[in-house]
Formats: structure tokens, C-alpha cells, sequence
């Protein structure tokens, strides 16, 4: 050790001796027999170093061992400030995140302008109760004590503040220059970050769904609970409902509700449906979504069927605001979207954009169900047909018969007669030319002789038209009379 | 009289199929890949229909309507629509609206639709 460090140390130990009053120039001239310029010139040294503060009293100057250093420097004024200092200063304030300093008891010694912006002035607190508001044994304590217990020279974790911020800490051990250790600890939220995240996890979520609604077989119901519950992890209402528009009736039904109080009166529920159906159709007329704001002064008024509606709605569940997006793919109106939030809940700007943003996913997620379901209900139709109809694909083999084909050509399942050739059902004209006209002209239709699963035949009447897609011929599809199946059945 | 039908689609085994099938069921065809050649060959010969695809690279199907309603040697062709989007979508883009546009036919079609339209608008 140097003496001029030797000098600063006796300084020190001599303000610590005189106790927590400080020490005048004189007091310490006398204590470290040091001449008073020279002394002045020490004091002046260690304040600069951030080691000693003082405070003025009158014309005389008591000076203290600065117990936050760094601190210090943001006390001072400009003019009080040596050009380091002040360079320091100005980056430790501009920095956009926090930067802390503590002792191994927990006592915060320095925390930078972007902290105390949001915890304030905390100097001197314990770290884990000043930004946690946690006792000493929580967990946030714990973290750190690992560089304390010297398990780890740094760490790095995520914790929640006493505000509900999400904070990503990161601290590593620093050596003073006097050989003591302090924790230096950068703090940063990054609770819209984490927010964001869990969004973007729900919206994939949301998407995923939708894109599966093409494979499974959801029922309307299922996948509009399930887009409630996703759009609700997304944006955080409070109720929420997806009404269907079927244009063959002209007609509005809840296919999902979330978040409603129960009610038992059928009449109020009725009354609260009619409601929401009111919103949905005037909403729906306009094409574009509605976002109401309900301000309690002015409920009740009367208005426009959108107006009357939403403020009898707000009325019954005291809600904020209301929220209504139309749910279109092109051209074709699917239902809507309500989301409305009550007390506490506030739906921004982006979260609306957000929802408007994947609308037109979730009514084509509803308008592939609306056709499959649409499909099925023809596809029946098909199914009791007492005509017996059947498919081929180009090469001429059975892809679907309907239970009238299989009864006319006795056979029990369609297994049995998937995946055949269409040669092996009939007789007498030469198939492949059947097959080449439907081919070659895009349908055929004629009598021709049919040939049960026995080997018996009968006469029948086939109409045959090819089916072109998007990408050239599909298949063909066939359909026989079942009148002229009559009699000459082998053996009888 | 032979009645002629022109078809417009980019996918060359649709083309090809509808063209063939028309040709075995007694119709005259011309041929067209797309918007511009369409084009092309009303400068060439006028049909009585034309089958026309409307999601094709190139022109767009609004951009060829107005170009056939500048030429008046066109004023009575009509025009059949064949595509895999939406009637109400197509209603919605406002290509519905020309006169000329006699029917839409939605793929996948069956051949008896198709020959039916034609049938039907010729």
C-alpha cells in the first residue's frame, strides 16, 4: 500500500471513529496530524473517488464515509461535479436499463435514473424488499445469495416485481478497490417482451387451430368454445361470444359463449340473445367492425338498433367496452366475433388490430366447417338414393358406391367393391370404349347389361359425366336406373 | 352451324380436356392460355362464348372485360365463367356485373354442366 493510501485509510478510520456526526477539517487535522491545506487536499481526493461525502453547515464543511459512493455522484449538482464524474453520470442516467448496486447484506448502495424512475429512491433499502416487496427469504433473495455464498461468480434469472413487472436480472460479484465486494446487478423489464411471447404463442396456437379445423372434425360448436378460449388468452376479455350466420334462413345462433354469469331465467337469456343478435346483425350491415366504449351518463339513450342493443347489454353486465368483428371470408358474411370487457379490463388499439388481423382466418376456419357439414348433408343425400350411384377415378376403378349400387349388384360392403375395375359390373358392350367416350367426351349414358356379384345379370340405364378440377379431369361419377333392374337373375 | 367456343384457362391439362371434349361434342374451339392471349385471338376470330377461367396469371379477369367492351365487333360474345372461387366472391370483386357474363361454373364441374352452359348461351 502506497501512503498516499495509507493517508486516505487513517482519514476514513477517523471519520468512522467520530461516528455517524461527521468530522470537521479541524476534528480530522487533529486525529491524523495532517496540516489543514494538505488534508483539504486528501478530502477533496477521496471525495472525487466517491469515498467521502460531506454536507455544509453554515460556512464549514462535516464530512461523512459516503455510504453509496456511486450515488453520490448523482447528488451532487453539475457545478459540484468533477468532469468524471459528470461523464458518468450521464451514461449511468441515459442507460436504458436499470443498473443496481448492492452490498452482501442486501443494502442497495446505487441504483441509476431508470430505476429510480420506477421504484424511486431506494438507496440504503434491502434490494429483495425494494423492488420485490418479498421478505429475506423469498426466492429473489435466493438468486443472489448464490454469489454471496460464493456458489456463483454470476447469475442470470427472471423474476416478477412487486408491481407484477417481469424482470430479466442478471448479476455478477464485483472487487472493490478496497478489497470489499459489491454485486452488481443489470435489471431489465421485459414483461411486454414476455407479453408479446405469450401472444404470439396463443396466436400460433390460434392459427394452428384454425389450420387443423381443415383436418379434424370439429363440430361448429367445438371449434367456436375453442377460438374463444384462444382469442381470450390473447387479448384478456372478460365475456365473448361467436354467433353464425346461416344465409339459408337468414338467420343468427350462438354456436359458443365464455365468461357469462349463469342465469337460470330463460326469459333474460332470451332477451340478452336478442340482444347480441341485434348487435351482430347491425354490425354485420355495416361490414366492419365496432368498437363501443360505454360511458354510464349517457346509457339508456335512445338510438339506432346497434346503439339500443349494445346499451341494454352494458347495462345488464356493467360492461367497458364492446367489441364486434365480423366475421367474413371474401363475399360471403360467416357471423361475428363479441367480445366485450367488464370492470378493470381495457381491450387497446392492438388488440384489436391483433383479433381483426386473424378474423378472416376464423371464418374460414367456420365456412370450411359450414361446408363439410353442408357436404355431409348432401352426401346423405346420396347415400339413401334409391339410384345406385358410384365414382371412378380416370384408370376406370371404383372409388365410392352408394348402398342402392351395392343392393342392385348384391354385394354386402363396399370394400368389396372399391378399387375394381367398373369392367367387372357390366357386360356385353365393350367397356374401355364406355370409359374411352366418358374420356374423350366427358360423359356417357346408355343401357348396357349389369353383372351381379353372383354372376346373374340384369338391364339397367347408366349416365356418366367426367369431373373436371382445378388441375384437369378428377374422376367420373355414374349413376344408374334402378327400374330397369329387373329379373334374370342366374338360377331363378 | 358449328357454334364456337373460345377457352381461356392457364392449367394446360384443363385446357387441354375441355378443349378435346368440346371438339368430340361438335363445337369449334380456340385455344388461349391466358388474359392477353385471349386477347390475341379475338383479333383473330370472334366465338359465340367464351369459357374463361378468372385466376390467371397476367391480366386480371376485370382488365380483359373491359378491353373486349372497347372493341364493339365483340358486343355479343358471352362469356361463361369457370373457377374455384366463390360465386359471392366473384360477386363481390364486381365481375359479375358485365352482361356478357352468362353463367359461373364452380370446380370442380361435371361435363354435363358445362355442356348445358354452352348449350344454353349459344
Amino acid at each position: 500500500m502506497g501512503a498516499e493510501e495509507e493517508t486516505f485509510n487513517r482519514i476514513i478510520e477517523a471519520i468512522q471513529n467520530i461516528g455517524e456526526t461527521g468530522a470537521t477539517i479541524d476534528e480530522l487535522s487533529e486525529i491524523v496530524h495532517l496540516e489543514r491545506h494538505t488534508l483539504s487536499k486528501y478530502l477533496g481526493q477521496l471525495r472525487a473517488d466517491g469515498r467521502l461525502s460531506y454536507k455544509r453547515i453554515g460556512r464549514a464543511k462535516v464530512w461523512f464515509v459516503s455510504k453509496a459512493p456511486l450515488q453520490h455522484i448523482f447528488r451532487l449538482s453539475e457545478d459540484e461535479k468533477t468532469y468524471t464524474e459528470k461523464i458518468l453520470s450521464r451514461i449511468l442516467s441515459d442507460m436504458p436499463e436499470g443498473v443496481l448496486v448492492m452490498d452482501f447484506d442486501y443494502n442497495i448502495l446505487f441504483m441509476n435514473r431508470h430505476l429510480i424512475t420506477i421504484y424511486g429512491d431506494c438507496i440504503g433499502q434491502k434490494y429483495y424488499h425494494a423492488i420485490f416487496g418479498a421478505l429475506p427469504e423469498s426466492q429473489s433473495q435466493s438468486e443472489i445469495g448464490g454469489i454471496i455464498d460464493s456458489k456463483a461468480e454470476e447469475i442470470e434469472y427472471h423474476a416478477s416485481d412487486k408491481s407484477g413487472r417481469t424482470l430479466e436480472i442478471k448479476a455478477r460479484k464485483a472487487e472493490n478497490p478496497d478489497g470489499s465486494s459489491s454485486i452488481i446487478v443489470l435489471i431489465s423489464d421485459t414483461s411486454e417482451k414476455v407479453r408479446r411471447e405469450e401472444r404470439i404463442k396463443h396466436l400460433s396456437e390460434l392459427h394452428r387451430l384454425l389450420g387443423e379445423s381443415v383436418n379434424r372434425s370439429y363440430t361448429m360448436d367445438q371449434l367456436c368454445s375453442t377460438i374463444l378460449e384462444n382469442v381470450r388468452d390473447v387479448i384478456g376479455y372478460d365475456m365473448g361470444d361467436i354467433l353464425i350466420y346461416d344465409p339459408g334462413t337468414n338467420t343468427l345462433t350462438c354456436s359458443a359463449e365464455i365468461g357469462y354469469p349463469e342465469t337460470e331465467e330463460n326469459r333474460r337469456k332470451e332477451e340478452v340473445e336478442n340482444w347480441k343478435k341485434s348487435i351482430v346483425r347491425a354490425v354485420n350491415q355495416r361490414r366492419g367492425p365496432s368498437f363501443i366504449v360505454f360511458n354510464k351518463d349517457e346509457r339508456n339513450k335512445d338510438g339506432d338498433e346497434l346503439t339500443s342493443s349494445s346499451n341494454n347489454l352494458a347495462q345488464e353486465y356493467n360492461l367497458k367496452e364492446m367489441y364486434v368483428l365480423p366475421l367474413r371470408t371474401k363475399g360471403e358474411s360467416h357471423g361475428a366475433l363479441l367480445i366485450l370487457t367488464g370492470s378493470g379490463r381495457k381491450l387497446s388499439e392492438e388488440d384489436r388490430s391483433l383479433i381483426e388481423g386473424v378474423s378472416e382466418e376464423i371464418a374460414g376456419g367456420i365456412a370450411k366447417i359450414k361446408a363439410e357439414e353442408e357436404l355431409r348433408v348432401k352426401a346423405s343425400a346420396i347415400e339413401i338414393s334409391i339410384n345406385p350411384v358410384f365414382m371412378a377415378d380416370m384408370a376406370g376403378k371404383l372409388t365410392y358406391a352408394n348402398p342402392s349400387f351395392l343392393e342392385m349388384w348384391a354385394y354386402e360392403t363396399e370394400k368389396e367393391v372399391l378399387d375394381r375395375s367398373c369392367t367387372e359390373f357390366w357386360k356385353q358392350r365393350a367397356d374401355d370404349d364406355i370409359l374411352a367416350e366418358v374420356r374423350g367426351k366427358g360423359g356417357w349414358m346408355g343401357s348396357l347389361i349389369g353383372v351381379r356379384k353372383d354372376g346373374s345379370e340384369f338391364k339397367t340405364r347408366l349416365s356418366t359425366s367426367l369431373i373436371l378440377g382445378t388441375k384437369g379431369p378428377l374422376q367420373f361419377v355414374a349413376v344408374a336406373e334402378s327400374r330397369f333392374a329387373s329379373g334374370n337373375k342366374k338360377g331363378k | 352451324m358449328t357454334k364456337t367456343v373460345m377457352v381461356v384457362d392457364d392449367v394446360p391439362d384443363v385446357l387441354t380436356s375441355i378443349v378435346q371434349i368440346l371438339d368430340a361434342n361438335q363445337y369449334k374451339t380456340i385455344k388461349a392460355k391466358d388474359g392477353q392471349d385471349c386477347l390475341e385471338e379475338l383479333k383473330e376470330e370472334i366465338p359465340d362464348v367464351i369459357l374463361l377461367d378468372i385466376m390467371m396469371p397476367g391480366l386480371t379477369t376485370q382488365e380483359i372485360l373491359d378491353d373486349m367492351d372497347r372493341d364493339s365487333r365483340l358486343a355479343e360474345v358471352k362469356i361463361i365463367f369457370m373457377t374455384a372461387i366463390h360465386l359471392l366472391e366473384a360477386e363481390e370483386r364486381g365481375l359479375l356485373a358485365s352482361q356478357r357474363v352468362v353463367d359461373f361454373i364452380e370446380k370442380p364441374f361435371t361435363i354435363k354442366r358445362m355442356l348445358d352452359a354452352i348449350e344454353k348461351n349459344t
